[in-house]
């Protein structure tokens, strides 16, 4: 092979390369899809969610989901959940508790004492991308996981 | 890494039962990387082999990176040594002394942190970026040397030192390391500062009377687990010290000129394996596999708390023998193209090749914990012990966890293992041209090697990636 032969070869392999990551890469950059999450789901109090949905809705804004975690004696009932939130969104997180506590969102450090038989609310913006812990520290148990993609 | 001790407990099995010794292990790390998405992997993928054939068709004809020249920069004195020395020392004691005297709370007191972020991740960066620093700021070593020089002074000889046992080679250094990831990624007390204070501590007990047996440059080049260990990563850097000097050379040739006592397969394999087996502990096989063979042992008479170790213990030996397994299957195939160099010959003639492996699965996997992980330094030399002390007014610092967006997080992972697989096929090509006699066999051998680097490659995306989720 002589010079420009191995030049184009690698001009080629290069150009493959590129067309391959742009033909992959997903479209919707910046487009917010609504948050889902794997966690139990009401609608906050106040926006009174109507069984029957309108036919002609245009793409309005989702109402804030608030995911409620129900801590029995320092361990998350039903076992650790997944809160899938995209960058820039609101995440509401509503922890219950049968015994006090103290409730800790890892990278976002936020930190409120919920007292026995009580509950705490956590309303923040998910600035951070990455998978979060959700804490209680009386027993130091991992109740649920914050996942904040892009 | 650190973070994830309760997950096989976790799992369904155990759960009911939540043992808090095992739960209490929580690390000093709240935050994992998200997972890179299926065509980010698939595209890496791609990109991996076709750059592999490309680099099959384009590579040069004869050696390039063996005997390469070097360049001599800076005269560099005698007092490197002290001062980094005694920075080695210093910083090794407030450590020990944190830990010890601290707070207990893994996240608030500075040796965790110190060892798992600063000694284990960053020390491999700063030996790439710099070269050998571990060499001249290692404390064991630092001290050593101290007494030497006193003892010299005084005029005080003692016995001489014997020879190091060649057969030992690395060994001790293999198994210091695999000590350190069991440590690390099974051990359930990992993150317990006074722990990791005595541990410490025993650890240089032990180098400073491994040195005065065997002398301090023979045992700490052989036998110091992580004088050993940095300098392998050091050895892919531009810059060695040499002669009173700073020399400039190519950039991977220092791999070259790797000594291949009897153990450094094995190192790398663990060095490569452990941090394998950290990424696979966080996927679906293991915290699906993980838990069951925890119960195994559980109903075989051992407590949760050792069934997990148990367990966790087969899954690291599991992955340290998975890539041992992989490397061999491309010497066992290098060994068929000329029959009359061994599998043993060859093993330790390709065995440089898998350092640029090992230090992007590192830095690729540990990449973002560095970096966010590290930030804490800034409050932590504030607040050692964290009793609410402020030394140097940065105790109210705290971690910007937004530094990085995950799409840049995943990039960076993408572009350190394709770096990592590239070099890695550099190194042996250019090894292949030097051990076969005709650029044919050369080129024959190099498949298999080209085999297991993707395979490597492969495996370090896979890892990191949705398909392991």
């Amino acid at each position: 092979m002589n010079r420009n032969q191995r030049i184009g070869l690698a001009l080629a392999a290069l150009a493959l390369v590129i067309t391959g990551f742009l033909l992959l890469r997903p479209k919707d950059d910046g487009g917010s899809a609504p948050a889902t999450t794997a966690a139990t789901e009401t609608a906050a109090p106040g926006t009174t969610a109507p069984a029957t949905v309108p036919t002609t809705t245009a793409p309005v804004p989702p109402p804030p989901r608030v995911t409620t975690i129900a801590v029995k004696d320092g361990a998350p009932v039903g076992g650790e959940k997944t809160i899938t939130v995209t960058s820039g969104d609101t995440v509401r997180l509503r922890v219950t508790a049968n015994v006090a506590d103290v409730i800790h969102v890892h990278g976002y450090d936020l930190e409120k004492p919920v007292p026995a038989g009580g509950s705490v609310t956590f309303t923040f913006k998910a600035t951070s991308e990455g998978v979060f812990d959700v804490e209680a520290h009386s027993t130091d148990t991992k109740i649920a996981k914050l996942e904040v993609t892009p | 890494m650190i973070r994830r001790a309760g997950l096989a407990a976790s799992g369904a099995a155990a759960a009911a039962l939540a043992l808090p010794s095992v739960a209490a292990a929580h690390g000093i790390v709240g935050r994992a990387d998200l997972p890179i998405p299926g065509w980010l992997f698939g595209w890496a993928a791609a990109v991996v082999l076709v750059v592999s054939f490309v680099a099959l068709a384009l590579l040069w004809p004869e050696a390039r990176l063996e005997h390469t020249r070097q360049r001599r920069v800076i005269a560099l004195p005698a007092a490197a040594d002290l001062v980094l020395g005694v920075a080695g020392i210093a910083i090794f004691a407030a450590g020990v002394y944190a830990g010890l005297a601290g707070t207990q709370t893994a996240a608030a007191n500075l040796m965790p942190r110190l060892v798992f972020v600063g000694f284990w991740v960053g020390v491999p960066v700063a030996s790439v970026v710099f070269g050998d620093v571990f060499r001249l700021l290692s404390p064991w070593r630092a001290a050593a040397r101290a007494v030497a020089w006193a003892a010299g002074r005084l005029g005080l000889r003692g016995p001489a030192a014997l020879p190091y046992p060649a057969r030992l080679g690395w060994w001790p250094a293999v198994a210091g390391i695999f000590a350190f990831a069991w440590v690390e990624l099974v051990y359930t007390g990992r993150d317990d500062p006074s722990t990791l204070a005595v541990l410490a501590l025993a650890y240089a007990a032990i180098q400073l009377v491994g040195m005065s047996v065997y002398g301090i440059e023979a045992w700490s080049r052989n036998a110091d687990a992580f004088g050993v260990y940095f300098s392998l990563f050091a050895r892919l850097s531009a810059w060695v010290r040499r002669d009173g000097a700073l020399w400039l050379r190519v950039p991977l040739s220092g791999t070259t000129s790797l000594p291949t006592p009897p153990g450094v397969v094995a190192l790398l394999a663990v060095s490569i394996g452990s941090t394998a087996f950290d990424g696979a502990a966080e996927g679906q096989l293991w915290t699906e596999a993980g838990p069951k063979l925890q119960q195994l042992f559980v109903d075989l008479g051992f407590s949760l708390q050792a069934g997990l170790e148990i367990a966790f213990t087969i899954g690291l030996a599991g992955a340290i023998l998975v890539i041992a397994g992989i490397y061999h299957l491309g010497v066992r195939g290098m060994h068929g193209v000329r029959p009359a160099l061994s599998t043993r010959e060859l093993s330790r003639q390709f065995v440089h090749t898998l350092i640029p492996i090992a230090f992007a699965y590192v830095l690729a996997h540990y990449f973002s914990f560095l970096a966010y992980e590290g930030q804490a330094f800034a409050f932590l030399i504030s607040d050692p012990l964290g009793d609410g002390s402020n030394l140097f007014g940065t105790a109210g610092q705290t971690i910007d966890y937004s530094l990085f967006s995950a799409t840049a997080i995943w990039y960076i992972q993408v572009i350190v293992l394709v770096t990592g697989h590239v070099s890695g096929l550099m190194l042996a090509h250019d090894r292949a041209l030097t051990v076969y006699r005709s650029p044919r066999e050369a080129t024959r051998s190099q498949y298999w090697m080209l085999v297991v680097m993707v395979g490597f490659t492969s495996l370090g995306l896979w890892l990191l990636s949705v398909s392991n989720q």
